[in-house]
């Protein structure tokens, strides 16, 4: 799976949100080291609506942003499920580096 | 104009994804901009817009071809018109297409992109400086309301002639057009505070119209109010200018309300101007100019600043001002002759000449790039008809013609979008360079950005290169003769044959470009070499120029016996050969004037009288400026000014005033129209261009300085025996041995200032040299390519030809007369333009006419030459061609 795909189903893992929450969340997280521009989110959700990893819901009542109200992302069980493989294949690595003493416990 | 640039590179996207997701990407793109722009430093800075618009482009890819497929199936149902739009399309496999083909021709494509990024690059960065100096509106609301007033004497053709105090708040009290009129006059002040070494700060001193007629407001404090320039009104009022508040200051708001010290008196602090040019940065403080009274109706010394009313036209404003004017003549015999001028704000911005220096740099550009346009689709070309074949056999195989000349139109679109990135780039490092490196003397050049509107105009020129060099080629593209094109080998045909005289065609257009650069250049280079050869008069070398500012407060008595003590401690100085005071800096702008005429000469007329300027001066100035005595003798200390008037004249007053006559001895008439005294000419001395190396060399008089020491600034030049920059310490003990805190300020070599005064003239030349042989380059590629290419498809011809017998020698002068024939044609055409289009210039040129003979024969053999070289280039080819080899080819 694409980093960047890891990293958006990491963000709806525990809550529904938007685009720019999405970038925010991801770039805050990473400290810096993924920026998801526009191109890349939307066409990373677009082709992860149609897999079926995501879905789009409307915005919580009461929720105002600058632009309207926008779309809102959740994660299908789908999702999640592929989200936990991911990780656990990446931890699965961690464990590897570790017992090869490159990291500490 | 960011959201502008985002929404162009949406467009990329289908319709239907632009408007579903538009918004949301907008938001997010922002976000991101913001964020990078706060963590990356430096060059890396200038990625980040590239970045975010090449994530659009691959986002708008992927979501075509996801839509490929259906968009295809529906495109039957359609009508004509649509599916030829849509058959015209960029399509991603021609996209591919053309980066396979780029990458195959690096030197190609790199060529080509380099051109366009030259071209657009140098025309995108003289187009923000035309912009920022000459377009931007001014910085004050409804500019062309605003308006300078001026005086003027018809009889003598004196227009733009300061006001005089009186004749000022007569204007302003009796006018009817205007809703405010303001004066300015310079000033001069030592500003002193706790912990601060004392520093001469320029002043001006303004009416309260002043900055109401120019609608500014403050960023703290206020600005002077109605009242406060009455007569009797509190003068210790400053408003500071912006840069003196942030440099001196710190930008600090609590300043408005606290005193500062000038010239030891202090001044209440009442407001802070905005940053911005002109006026608001002609001074660092402004302290009111308060009427009086008496006040003086002989001194013209004020600059007068009016805003017209709302609903009155600029004629009719004006119309009121000469009635204003007429008034006053009418009323006071001091204003006999004396009328008013007025000119709209747009002059401020740039000098007839700046201005016409402007639009010609402009023009060069437009036509290197024009240049930069004809080798592109050149090339475009030259590749079209080597793969003639290629596209006849996929003509044969269902090719349609939209579908080839989709592929050109891709082609050229890559290229010119590659070169317009390129070139934003090139255009950016262009004008960091002419921001930091130009001449002083452009207003606002040092404002200049890349903006939205030069930014429009670089995608629309952009999209036209890509568009007209995209044509030509496709145009070519063949259908209807699709057998003959197949049989086509590398043997000349028609169609051939009319490609070859499309490229020639070209090509003459190129040189014709080409040398109509080189002579407007060539022109600028024979102007500047006159300037800086032409006789001024003056010596320059290892002269030195400075100020010594005297306080006002040490009275007419300690002011002059400092001033006298200074000189005689500076004659002593052994780095020094001469010094002397003068009442006026030489190449300063603005100087003293007074109308000229001889006593024994009634009979000449008021419109004959000369203007002169005057200049008061120690006994050792023509001496230490190196000025030759041409007659009569020099000032002693016992000549006192006006005690009685004597003077010594320029040679060119001279012979104004008695032509073949010995000038000694005889009387002038001083200050003619006004109070008319007469004095003695005791001397004359050679002439000099004080206003500058282009003016004329003024009708001067000087006076000597005795009996008026008493002076608040000393303006000093000095001989000195070594470089003039070394006396400077000693000449700083000197002074302060004399009196310890007296500073001394604009401390230049007369060298530098000459070099200064032709900053611009440099400027200009410089920058239209480089594009002249940037343009004279590239039409060399274009000649270039046009023979070598005309050659290699010759081979056989050639081949033949020397089996039956030619020599060598001979094919080799054919072959090379075949490459100039373009270029003679250019020549002819480019003579003709230049003529035509150096008219244009003759106000930028001096010492040389428009249709300078020697300019045109020295760029012509220049060019004739240069353009041999590039056809004996290739054409060495022949030589090496061998017959046999040749013939087998086939």
């Amino acid at each position: 799976m694409a980093p960047h795909w890891f990293q958006i189903l990491l963000a709806l893992a525990d809550h529904d949100l938007h685009g720019l929450a999405i970038t925010k969340e991801v770039f805050d997280r990473t400290g810096g080291q993924m920026q998801l521009w526009p191109g890349m989110l939307y066409g990373a959700l677009r082709k992860m609506t149609i897999a079926g990893l995501v879905v789009e819901t409307k915005a919580p009542p009461g929720f105002e942003s600058g632009g309207g109200r926008p779309r809102f992302y959740r994660i299908t069980a789908l999702g999640r499920r592929t989200c936990a493989a991911e990780a656990e294949r990446l931890a699965s690595f961690v464990d590897a580096a570790r017992a090869k003493k490159l990291l500490k416990a | 104009m960011k959201e502008f640039i985002f929404r162009v590179a949406i467009w990329a996207c289908p319709a239907a994804i632009r408007l579903e997701y538009a918004s949301e990407m907008e938001e997010v793109f922002f976000h991101c901009v913001r964020t990078e722009s706060a963590r990356r430093r430096g060059v890396s800075r200038l990625l980040i817009w590239p970045r975010g618009i090449w994530d659009l482009l691959m986002f708008a890819a992927s979501v075509r071809r996801e839509w490929q497929e259906p968009a295809r199936a529906q495109s039957g149902g359609r009508s004509g018109l649509s599916r030829m739009y849509r058959s015209m399309k960029m399509r991603p496999q021609d996209v591919r297409a053309v980066a396979r083909l780029a990458r195959k021709q690096p030197f190609f494509s790199s060529a080509v992109v380099l051109m366009l990024a030259l071209g657009l690059g140098a025309s995108t960065a003289i187009f923000s400086v035309v912009y920022g100096v000459l377009l931007k509106p001014l910085p004050f609301p409804e500019p062309d309301r605003i308006v300078q007033v001026w005086g003027s004497l018809p009889a003598r053709q004196l227009a733009n002639l300061s006001l005089t105090a009186a004749n000022f708040w007569d204007m302003r009290d009796w006018n009817r057009a205007f809703e405010e009129l303001g004066a300015l006059h310079g000033a001069s002040f030592t500003l002193t505070g706790e912990g601060m070494s004392p520093e001469r700060v320029s002043g001006a001193r303004v009416s309260v119209g002043f900055f109401r007629a120019l609608a500014v407001q403050p960023v703290a404090g206020r600005l002077f109010a109605a009242g406060e320039d009455d007569p009797g009104a509190l003068a210790e009022r400053v408003i500071l200018a912006n840069s003196l508040w942030r440099q001196r200051f710190g930008g600090d708001p609590g300043i408005v309300g606290r005193t500062i010290l000038l010239d030891n008196t202090p001044y209440a602090v009442v407001g802070v101007l905005p940053a911005g040019t002109p006026w608001l940065d002609t001074a660092d403080v402004f302290v009111p100019f308060i009427r009086r009274a008496d006040a003086d109706r002989d001194s013209w010394e004020y600059v007068g600043i009016g805003r017209i009313k709302p609903g009155i036209t600029y004629d009719a404003a004006f119309a009121d001002l000469e009635r204003v004017a007429r008034e006053l003549e009418a009323r006071y015999p001091a204003n006999k002759g004396m009328g008013a001028t007025m000119a709209p704000s747009s002059t401020w911005v740039a000098s007839d000449q700046l201005r016409q220096t402007l639009w010609i740099l402009l023009g060069a550009v437009g036509l290197l790039l024009l240049i930069a346009c004809v080798n592109v689709t050149n090339l475009l070309l030259a590749r079209a008809a080597a793969r003639h074949r290629e596209s006849a056999v996929r003509t044969a195989l269902g090719a349609t013609r939209a579908d080839l000349a989709r592929e050109r139109l891709t082609e050229s679109m890559m290229f010119s979008i590659a070169g317009a990135v390129l070139g934003l780039l090139l255009a950016l490092g262009i004008l960091q360079f002419l921001t930091t490196v130009g001449p002083v003397g452009i207003p606002r050049l040092s404002e200049v950005t890349l903006n939205g509107w030069v930014f429009a105009f670089a995608v629309g020129v952009t999209l036209l290169v890509g568009v007209l060099t995209g044509v030509a080629p496709a145009l070519h593209a063949p259908v209807a003769h699709v057998m003959t094109a197949m049989r086509q080998g590398q043997r000349g045909s028609v169609g051939d044959r009319r490609q070859d005289r499309t490229r020639s065609l070209f090509v003459g257009a190129e040189v014709a470009i080409a040398l109509t650069l080189l002579v407007g250049a060539g022109l600028l280079v024979r102007s500047l070499a006159q300037v800086l050869t032409v006789d001024r008069g003056f010596q320059t070398e290892r002269r030195l120029l400075l100020t010594i500012s005297i306080p006002s407060a040490y009275g007419e008595e300690r002011m002059a016996s400092t001033v006298r003590n200074i000189l005689t401690r500076l004659d002593t100085l052994p780095e020094l050969v001469s010094s002397a005071a003068v009442s006026g800096r030489p190449l300063s702008r603005g100087s003293t004037g007074l109308g000229l005429a001889a006593a024994d000469r009634p009979d000449m007329p008021d419109s004959a009288v000369p203007w002169a300027s005057w200049r008061i001066v120690t006994k050792d100035y023509f001496k230490t400026m190196g000025l030759s005595l041409l007659a009569g003798r020099g000032f002693t200390e016992q000549d006192l000014i006006g005690k009685p008037w004597r003077t010594i004249i320029s040679k060119r007053a001279a012979d104004v005033l008695w032509p073949g006559q010995n000038p000694i001895g005889r009387t002038a008439i001083l200050w003619k129209g006004q109070n008319e005294s007469k004095g003695e000419v005791i001397g004359v001395v050679a002439d000099m261009r004080e206003r500058g190396l282009e003016s004329d060399p003024t009708i001067a008089v000087y006076f000597p300085a005795y009996g008026a020491m008493a002076t608040t600034t000393l303006q000093l030049v000095m001989q000195t025996k070594g470089q003039p920059e070394d006396a400077v310490p000693a000449v700083r003990t000197a002074v302060s041995s004399i009196d310890p805190g007296l500073p001394i300020s604009s401390i230049r070599t007369l060298d530098d200032v000459v070099t200064t005064s032709v900053a611009t003239r440099r400027f200009t030349m410089t920058l239209l040299v480089t594009f002249a042989g940037l343009a004279l380059f590239l039409a060399l590629a274009g000649v270039y390519g046009v023979l070598s290419y005309s050659i290699a498809r010759r081979t056989q011809e050639i081949g033949v030809r020397l089996a039956l017998g030619a020599e060598h020698g001979r094919v080799l002068r054919s072959t090379i007369l075949r490459g100039l024939r373009p270029v003679l044609v250019g020549i002819a055409i480019g003579l003709g333009l230049s003529f035509w289009l150096s008219g244009f210039m003759t106000s930028l040129l001096f010492g040389v006419t428009a249709s300078d003979a020697g300019t045109y024969v020295a760029v012509t053999l220049a060019l004739v030459v240069t353009a041999v070289l590039s056809c004996y280039i290739p054409a060495r080819q022949v030589l090496r061609v061998d017959p046999v080899i040749a013939l087998r080819a086939e």
